[in-house]
């Protein structure tokens, strides 16, 4: 049976990269109107990213590691959970402090951003690091379930 | 309350090399590995208390220092990140 938490926690984690492809979006021909909604944009992104981090890593502690971790370790799709979600599991440690990064930018650079465009592009490239970043993190999550569905075929359940 | 961007860049900096410093030495040394989930119960869960623990710690103390050029340094947090998620990737292949 699916567990809800996974769906929740991929859910608040895709949007909250959604949020800061807004944010790209708005930043990149700045007004006042444009940066409010980055702001409101950003904030939201750092709610949706520390919960998804939360939610994720309850399912992971309590759900993942006891039971999923095992049956996709013992299948012909050992590598989704040795290299793909080892590698998930870390990388997705950076999102929720890089979107607070995000955030105190936005918070305290408003006319820096508007008057320097060098540092206008350094900052977008931080949001589209946060976007590109979760899009490759719900990718391997796919991977990851269907190295776990490889494995409860081997198991034949 | 103004965070100092300095400040943010740094513990985001630090918080990176300690995520992928930390991910691979709990992997080669099983020692580190127990004490961290003698900590919290789990690894995982130990390294985001740490982690969380270390980037507040960083902006507290370097929001002292009165730097005003940050495009340097968010340049470098960008760059870091990559290199983190690159290393961690490359680690768990070569493991595999």
């Amino acid at each position: 049976m699916l567990n809800p938490l996974i769906f929740i926690h991929a859910t608040l984690g895709e949007l909250a990269g959604l949020a800061y492809l807004w944010v790209f979006v708005e930043i990149l021909n700045p007004s006042t109107e444009r940066f409010n909604r980055a702001l409101k944009a950003s904030l939201v992104g750092v709610i949706l990213m520390w919960s998804s981090l939360i939610i994720g890593g309850y399912y992971y502690i309590n759900t993942y590691s006891p039971t999923v971790k095992t049956v996709i370790a013992n299948s012909s799709a050992a590598w989704t959970q040795t290299i793909i979600m080892e590698t998930k599991e870390h990388i997705f440690l950076l999102l929720p402090f890089l979107s607070l990064l995000a955030h105190f930018i936005l918070k305290s650079k408003q006319k820096t951003l508007y008057t320097n465009p060098k540092y206008r592009r350094a900052f977008l490239g931080l949001c589209l690091t946060i976007f590109t970043l979760t899009l490759i993190i719900t990718l391997m999550g796919l991977l990851i379930s269907t190295g776990y569905r490889t494995g409860l075929e081997t198991l034949n359940i | 309350m103004k965070i100092k961007i300095f400040a943010a860049n740094l513990a985001m900096i630090t918080t990176a090399i300690f995520i992928t410093a930390v991910t691979i030495l709990a992997e080669i040394f099983p020692a580190l590995k127990t004490q961290l989930i003698l900590l919290t119960g789990h690894h995982w869960l130990t390294k985001v208390v740490l982690a969380t623990i270390l980037f507040i710690t960083v902006l507290a103390f370097s929001s002292l220092l009165k730097i005003k050029k940050t495009l340097p340094i968010l340049k470098i947090s960008i760059i870091t990140s990559w290199l983190s998620v690159l290393i961690i990737f490359a680690f768990f292949i070569w493991n595999y």
